[in-house]
């Protein structure tokens, strides 16, 4: 794990790794992804796709094991996805994000797909709507630059703690609620909040700054 | 949404909206956060944000092998005829819902895609209800007060998460407008007063379980409102 130094922090001692925590070094594959995506895009280049996947694949079906799935439907959905980069290339743009941002929104929303089609199944009461439009962030790309907001996200993840960084995975990677962040690491859940909060409490300053810069 | 957007606006604290990126919340949830994001542009450049945050540990994480047929079926699905489903924002409302200048793009989806039309009860003076949804204890619904209303004294047994979209209304000295998005638990009794200006107020509601009135009448006739 890579932890950024602070110069005006004191001696850190060894980053204590909370409920096992599985990060690696965070992030670097942004250009390498770009350069990827542009030949399945231009070349249609089906190595280029077996390289992202070879990476992220193993990475969704994880995420998707970590909200309950099992693992041949992890892998299902997993595999829906990475067709869907395949045949949506065209609509990946570099200059407003990363891949894997990218790939983490279509993976959230094509669970959320899933889900929804599962619930279906259970008895409902009469009247109840059984679709929900999940596209919250449309249109928020004209308003704001995607390349920079990303870099001031990584910048500030860079910044954060080992224990902030644990907590922020368990909470986006893992899925998991304030309570069973609280349960495996054995913080109070006051603590988990706040290690959740402070650090996109600073994001959230710079972002705005972002966009008021932008609009 | 007929005025404009204040620079500063009532939303969640940031622990639900890290729940929202990573696909977390009930679908009634959900959908106030869409619609709020839908309206407020500074909150959707958070989410936004927020999405960059998990990209970030999904491109770090460990991950779970696949099996060893993989690649090859997902080589294979390349040449299947394409999924036709769409990852674009859904298209427009074709109704009479697009008058509605007040219900964001994410509801107005939410009711097309489900064949759903507004069925507007009276529950009270002044006051309309109309059911979207009910998912296990959480009711979605649509309430519609006139200027001047007070609505009766009331707490939770859950969350209650209502989203402005016309209108606005007072709980004490904080006001809430047009694109607010105001959370009560269930530590909280509270009295929301509708302002006064003319327009009625008009908010989307999502509530765990009934409401708890502290009117012994209001009870016996909860029933009857459905909320």
């Amino acid at each position: 794990m890579r932890v950024a130094k602070e110069a005006s922090a004191p001696p850190r001692r060894r980053p204590r790794v909370l409920g096992g925590a599985r990060v690696s070094a965070l992030p670097g594959r942004g250009d390498e992804d770009a350069a990827l995506m542009t030949r399945v895009r231009v070349g249609r280049d089906r190595a280029a796709l077996g390289a992202i996947a070879e990476h992220y694949a193993p990475r969704l079906k994880a995420w998707l094991m970590n909200r309950g799935e099992e693992a041949h439907t992890a892998e299902d959905i997993a595999q829906d996805v990475m067709i869907a980069v395949w045949n949506k290339a065209a609509l990946f743009d570099p200059e407003r994000g990363s891949f894997s941002t990218w790939v983490f929104r279509m993976t959230r929303n094509r669970w959320i797909d899933h889900k929804r089609k599962h619930d279906r199944v259970q008895p409902t009461s009469p009247g109840v709507v059984a679709e929900m439009a999940d596209a919250p962030v449309a249109g928020a790309e004209a308003a704001f630059e995607q390349t920079e907001a990303a870099a001031a996200v990584r910048h500030e993840m860079a910044q954060l703690s080992a224990e902030q960084k644990h907590v922020l995975h368990l909470a986006f990677f893992e899925g998991l609620t304030h309570s069973e962040i609280a349960e495996r690491t054995g913080l109070a859940l006051g603590t988990v909040k706040s290690r959740i909060r402070a650090p996109l409490k600073k994001m959230r300053a710079r972002l705005e700054n972002f966009r008021e810069i932008a609009s | 949404m007929s005025r404009e957007m204040p620079a500063t606006f009532h939303t969640l604290e940031d622990d639900w909206l890290a729940a929202y990126a990573a696909g977390g919340l009930s679908r009634a949830k959900r959908l106030l956060i869409s619609c709020q994001a839908a309206v407020q542009p500074k909150l959707s450049a958070m989410l936004n944000g927020f999405d960059h945050i998990g990209g970030a540990f999904l491109e770090a994480a460990h991950g779970e092998s696949v099996s060893d047929g993989f690649m090859t079926r997902m080589m294979a699905g390349l040449d299947a005829p394409q999924d036709e489903r769409s990852d674009a924002a859904p298209s427009p409302a074709r109704d009479a819902d697009e008058r509605q200048a007040w219900m964001p793009a994410p509801l107005k989806s939410f009711l097309q895609e489900a064949g759903s039309t507004l069925d507007w009860r009276g529950v009270g003076p002044g006051v309309e209800c109309a059911s979207i949804s009910r998912d296990g204890d959480e009711l979605l619904y649509l309430l519609k007060a006139n200027g001047g209303i007070k609505i009766p004294e009331h707490s939770h047994r859950g969350e209650e998460w209502t989203l402005i979209l016309q209108g606005g209304y007072h709980v004490g000295e904080t006001g809430y407008g047009p694109g607010d998005l105001h959370r009560e638990d269930e530590t909280c009794a509270h009295q929301p007063i509708i302002d006064d200006d003319g327009a009625a107020c008009i908010s989307l509601v999502a509530v765990e379980g009934r409401l708890v009135f502290r009117d012994p009448l209001l009870k016996v006739l909860q029933p009857l409102f459905r909320i």
